[in-house]
């Protein structure tokens, strides 16, 4: 098909990013505004006996104190499923960092010389750090009175429940197939796998505007989903939620973790309190002790047969949630559901809990449990396949999922050719017949996610004025995937407008309309469906207006520019047709599309999978084995973008996914000692840089044309970050014969690996099979 | 951050929110000296990179004296082999000193090999040995070299070796004048940091009376780092034994050197591993 | 000649976009406040607030520097550049036009501290190289790129002005 207008055209942000007039929450500024800033417990569990901050209120300079006794007409927790984190601590504090008091100031000297003034009265008590601790029978009770929490509903196989042990605050549940089959198994391999913890590391830090009296609220922040924000504000602070509006201008990154409440309830009630617009804005420092990504231990025992056909999977996934459940009754969902991976299975049981301990909150992080999955799924296969004396790309080709096969049953077909995708990878990289090189090796993964959100609906507008001016109202936001840029971009396509002649209206709560968030890569998938529509829609309101107009019939129009070409061939302007039918200030037309996939109880999850998102690498290393540095030498991603909107777009989502799963793999953690947070700081917390690329580093963006989205489009931005960490696993298994299983891939970790290799490997010759040449 | 000044929480400072300070801008040494003598908690500050971390987390400034228009401190100088290095340096300028790469190249190149571009051409060698961070590479290479610091508090002098530096000294706020490497025993002098932050190695061979003294300075992101010494005859250090030479050496690590990233075992092995590595470099040198 | 102490507050002059400045700025300020704050200059932003991320990259007489690890009376008697003073009404310097053809972006936030990284790289090396574009890049973080495109961006930009563009 012809390439879309703007398919390779940068970015339409890009000027405003690059002469720094581009608007983030972070510029918000308005007359009067004061600074709040707060203070945050010392201690990972305690109870607050007394705050005592009448010497901050009296100090000059402070306008409004908030402590836990001011929360009078406030519900006392919010999340997504559980609600179970305050605004600030009640009567308890359950991570080092949990805010006990907030300030707002009219500057932030005041503020700071204010935190100083107050006194807290704490009992510590005992806590956990670990999953494993948290689990103990005796282990403290990190909320003994239950929050408010709610189930959704689930289809065929899932299920979950509420508090189903101490310290779990959520379970999910997968089953399908028959138990039977495990007993056909000729082989049954168990292991377990641990997952780190990495911060999100958005360089705009979590930051809003608030203003807010007895009738309005207003708040400008940097926030992935505004709608359901609005919502949450709304039940928390008790107050109509058409009385609350929310702006959301560019955001400066977000990798899931801007979802829900952050720094909008603290800034609302000082704002409130004081009379004033306050800004709250979150040092790194404090970002690092606000959201994080879940570290997980996850046993997985699966059955096979000796051929390695896969049978049957059995998993427990525990993730370590941190302090408050935030949005981990999600990703605990996402987890679990995720675990048979792109492979077919006979048997699927799953089971993955939310455990609570006293460390930063985790919640949505790029991949939302798909990574967790991935990395302990593609691990098992390698083993797997290293036992059965198999190679680890023919393992997989002979049990990838063919392309419209379900996932699971009751749930769509997968959408990608996942086997013609590992292919492209591996010959780019060279794996069949590659040369044995001593403490050199190679490795390929595949890592799968539902993507597209779950029975999510998706809403837009767009507006054409009588010069022929677009306008574009969706709620997606723009944080760098680029959505602005695709979304105009189908407007385009649609209308047969420049895309630059779009105008992608500011998201406000107000005029946009309703969605659920920008998540789960949906926006060209799922908003772009809507937005298709609405375009549909316009531009026929248009056609029909001009049938009217000129006495033809609708069907021999076309639109062109903006002009209707006549079934004669005539081309007719627009605006003169438009002036004089509706006289001097004109008229504006107006189109809404809707999208959302069909609930049916017969799927899992409620809906079917929009699309399904795939990310392949393959990686090569070389292994010092006298130290266990891994040196990456090369990686090759590879995602399917159905029908590429936008390239460099696409190229971007994958690459700076590939470099998230570099940092993953070898290096980027929190690193926890106990219940302290060692490394929070910008000099101490290591995240990838220009020089850790390897020398070979390609992104090849598929266009396999099968996607559900506008023109073909599937979603991006999630699929290129999980298969890394697997991947260079693999290459150091092929390289020195030791199997990782914990992540990161630290030199301590991958010396240990080789000297736990049986007797007969340790020499620098690689144990693993040499590829089998294609058939 | 930093606790509340009541021990109630943790804030996060910034340095936005500092106060204001009484501001010095000497324009030489003495002047700076002098200055110190008048406001003897005064900070001193050069480049400012690591002075604005330490004021997130507590540092409180009431006066400052900047640094940065003290045109005597940042000479090299090279006198009966003596190696003298301004302070005041920045990364940039001291790496690439052509007395420095005529005298010491293999310093150069260590030197030239830290931190981030902006850091270099800004932060000085002062400002990177006298933050006293665990994870800043100057005072690594500098007491592998066996350097000495000159230290002033007001008119009052005092030499120390720069390992004195690995801690904070109980005795205030000090100006560094000068640090002086004396290179005319100097053999070979090298860095290994492709393991950093992990772990780095600067290894230092002199001339002896009785043969060849090594000093080698381990470093790492969360531990002080610490020094390991042997002394052998020149003729003993032939390929054979510099694995032994690097295990003996290594065995000196201390066990509070475990940490995190590493535990002593694991870094006891990669130290041998590295040093054996570096000494035989540091031979094939010598035969060419 | 001996400096007086300055109590709270000192006089600094220094030029800004090519524009010579004078006035009295306490001595807690930081440069990246008086930017931001004192002369709208919004290109220059926070992250880590510490002179690590580079986000708050400026050019102090040609060299990158971290705006708000600098006090402004460090900047007494130089010249200060954003990426304010690279823009011309209707014009892109040869840097961000680069960056904006070989899409060296995405969520926009480390545009501006890179786009005056690679200006300082350019002026300091006009033909820098693969390495050392990727030793100067290295200065600063990126998060969503991937920095593979800000590599090309960089390139693409030597280039463009070493084929004889008017703004450096």
């Amino acid at each position: 098909m012809t390439a879309l207008a703007g398919r390779d055209t940068p970015r339409r942000d890009s000027v405003e990013k690059v002469t720094g007039r581009a608007r983030y929450a972070f510029d918000a500024s308005l007359p009067g505004m004061l600074h709040a800033k707060v203070l945050r417990s010392p201690h990972a569990h305690a109870r607050v006996l007394r705050v005592d901050a009448a010497r901050a209120r009296a100090l000059p300079g402070v306008h409004a104190v908030l402590t836990g006794d001011d929360l009078h007409n406030v519900e006392p927790g919010h999340g997504t499923f559980v609600k179970d984190q305050p605004v600030v601590a009640l009567d308890t504090v359950r991570y080092v960092g949990d805010v006990v008091a907030a300030v707002a100031a009219t500057d932030e000297q005041t503020a700071f010389a204010a935190l100083d003034l107050i006194t807290v009265d704490y009992e510590v008590l005992p806590s956990v750090a670990s999953v494993a601790e948290a689990l103990q029978p005796d282990a403290p009770e990190l909320f003994p009175v239950a929050p408010l929490g709610v189930v959704p509903g689930y289809g065929e196989g899932a299920s979950a429940s509420l508090r189903p042990a101490r310290n779990v605050s959520y379970e999910f549940r997968y089953r399908t197939g028959s138990e039977d089959v495990w007993a056909s198994c000729e082989h049954i391999f168990e292991d377990t796998f641990v997952f780190s913890r990495m911060y999100h590391m958005h360089l705009e830090p979590f930051v809003c505007v608030a203003t807010a009296d007895e009738d309005q609220i207003e708040v400008w922040t940097s926030n992935q989903s505004p709608f359901p924000l609005r919502k949450e504000l709304a039940r928390l602070l008790r107050f109509p939620e058409n009385h609350i509006r929310v702006h959301v201008g560019l955001i400066g990154g977000g990798f899931g973790s801007k979802n829900g409440c952050k720094t909008e309830p603290i800034a609302i009630l000082l704002a409130r309190a004081s009379g004033r617009p306050v800004r709250y804005c979150l040092s790194l420092e404090e970002c690092f002790l606000t959201l994080s990504q879940h570290e997980a231990v996850i046993t997985v025992r699966s059955g096979v047969h000796a051929d390695g056909t896969l049978v049957a999977r059995k998993s427990e996934v525990l993730l370590n949630a941190g302090a408050y459940s935030d949005a981990s009754p999600l990703v605990t969902e996402k987890a679990g559901y995720r675990m048979p991976g792109p492979y077919r299975w006979e048997h699927i049981d799953s089971v993955c809990q939310a455990v609570m301990t006293n460390t930063v909150p985790a919640g949505p992080f790029r991949g939302f449990g798909g990574t967790q999955a991935t990395w302990a799924s593609e691990r098992q296969i390698d083993l797997i396949a290293e036992r059965l004396g198999l190679d680890p790309l023919e393992l997989r080709l002979q049990n990838l999922k063919r392309l419209g096969e379900p996932f699971v049953p009751g749930e769509s077909g997968i959408d990608s050719d996942l086997g013609l995708g590992l292919q492209l990878v591996a010959d780019e990289i060279g794996y069949r017949g590659r040369e044995r090189r001593p403490g050199r090796g190679i490795g390929i993964a595949v890592g799968m996610k539902d993507g597209g959100g779950v029975n999510k609906p998706a809403q837009a507008r767009v507006k054409i004025s009588t010069s022929g001016d677009v306008y574009l109202h969706c709620g997606l936001t723009e944080m760098g995937q680029g959505s602005h840029s695709a979304l105009a971009q189908v407007v385009g396509q649609t209308l047969g407008v420049e895309p630059a002649r779009v105008k992608y209206v500011p998201v406000d709560t107000d005029s946009a309309p309703f969605d659920q968030g920008t998540n789960a890569s949906s926006g060209i998938a799922v908003m772009g469906q809507a937005v298709a529509r609405a375009a549909e829609d316009v531009r026929r309101k248009v056609l029909e207006f001009a049938a009217e107009w000129l006495g033809q019939p609708v069907a021999g129009l076309r639109l062109v520019g903006w002009s209707v070409l006549g079934a004669d061939g005539e081309l007719h302007r627009l605006p003169p047709m438009i002036m004089s039918h509706f006289g001097g200030t004109g008229m504006e037309f107006q189109g809404d599309g809707f999208h959302k996939a069909e609930s049916t109880h017969a799927a899992p999850l409620e809906a079917p999978c929009v699309f399904w998102e795939v990310g392949w690498a393959a990686a090569e290393v070389a292994v010092d084995e006298e130290t266990g540095r891994i040196s990456l030498l090369q990686l090759i991603v590879s995602g399917d973008a159905g029908t590429a909107i936008n390239a460099l777009g696409c190229r971007g989502q994958d690459e700076g996914g590939a470099v998230m799963g570099i940092g993953q793999a070898l290096f980027e953690e929190l690193r926890y000692e106990g219940v302290h947070l060692l490394n929070g700081e910008a000099l101490d917390y290591r995240v990838p840089l220009a020089e850790d690329l390897p020398p070979v580093f390609r992104s090849i963006t598929q266009e396999q044309g099968h996607g559900p989205g506008p023109f073909g489009a599937k979603g991006m931005g999630e699929g290129g970050f999980l298969p890394v960490a697997p991947a260079i696993a693999a290459a150091v298994a092929d390289a020195v014969g030791a199997q990782l299983t914990q992540l990161p891939l630290t030199p301590e970790r991958v010396l240990e690996a080789i000297d736990s290799r049986p007797r007969a490997e340790q020499s620098s010759a690689p144990s693993a099979p040499h590829a089998t040449a294609l058939p | 951050m930093r606790s509340s000044a009541l021990g109630a929480g943790l804030v996060a400072q910034t340095q936005s929110g500092m106060p204001t300070f009484r501001l010095q801008r000497p324009r030489t040494a003495q002047e700076a000296m002098d200055a110190h003598e008048q406001a003897p908690d005064a900070v001193f500050a050069a480049g400012c990179t690591d002075l604005v971390a330490q004021v997130r987390e507590g540092l409180l400034v009431t006066d400052l004296i900047s640094l940065r228009r003290v045109t005597d401190l940042s000479a090299m100088t090279l006198t009966d082999g003596v190696l003298g290095l301004g302070p005041l340096l920045t990364h940039d300028q001291g790496a690439t000193h052509p007395l420095l790469r005529a005298r010491l190249p293999e310093l150069a190149d260590a030197w030239a090999a830290i931190a981030t571009v902006r850091v270099r051409y800004r932060a000085t060698l002062g400002g990177n040995l006298m933050a006293r961070r665990p994870r800043y590479e100057m005072p690594l290479l500098l007491a592998s070299l066996e350097a000495t610091a000159l230290l002033c508090r007001g008119q009052q002098q005092r030499r120390a070796p720069v390992t004195d530096l690995w801690s904070m000294s109980d005795a205030g706020p000090e100006l560094l004048r000068q640090l002086l490497v004396d290179t005319s025993s100097l053999r070979w002098f090298g860095y290994e940091r492709s393991m950093r932050p992990l772990l780095t190695v600067a290894l230092t061979i002199r001339l002896a009376s009785d043969g060849l003294r090594l000093s080698a300075a381990v470093g790492s992101e969360y531990r002080a780092p610490f020094l390991l010494q042997h002394a052998i005859d020149e003729g003993s250090l032939a390929d054979a034994s510099t694995r032994e030479v690097a295990g003996e050496m290594a065995s000196q690590v201390p066990d509070w050197a475990g940490d995190y990233a590493g535990p002593v075992g694991y870094r006891r092995r990669v130290v041998a591993t590295l040093l054996s590595r570096q000494l035989a470099a540091a031979m094939k040198g010598w035969r060419a | 000649m001996k400096d007086s102490v300055d109590l709270d507050a000192v006089q600094i002059r220094f030029s800004l976009n090519g524009e010579w400045q004078q006035l009295s700025v306490p001595t807690n300020q930081l440069l990246l406040g008086l930017l931001r704050e004192g002369f709208g200059l919004t290109s220059v932003r926070a992250s880590c607030d510490r002179g690590v991320c580079g986000v708050c990259t400026v050019l102090v007489d040609d060299e990158p520097v971290a705006a708000c690890s600098t006090f402004a009376f460090d900047v007494d008697g130089s010249r200060v550049e954003t990426v304010e003073g690279q823009t011309t009404p209707g014009s892109l310097s040869p840097v961000q036009r680069a960056f904006v053809e070989c899409g060296g972006m995405q969520c926009g936030f480390c545009t501006p501290g890179m786009v005056m990284l690679t200006t300082g790289l350019l002026r300091h090396t006009p033909d820098p190289g693969p390495e050392l574009a990727r030793r100067w890049i290295s200065s600063s973080i990126c998060r969503c790129t991937g920095y593979q495109m800000i590599l090309e961006s960089v390139r693409r930009a030597g280039e463009l002005l070493r084929d004889g563009e008017s703004r450096a």
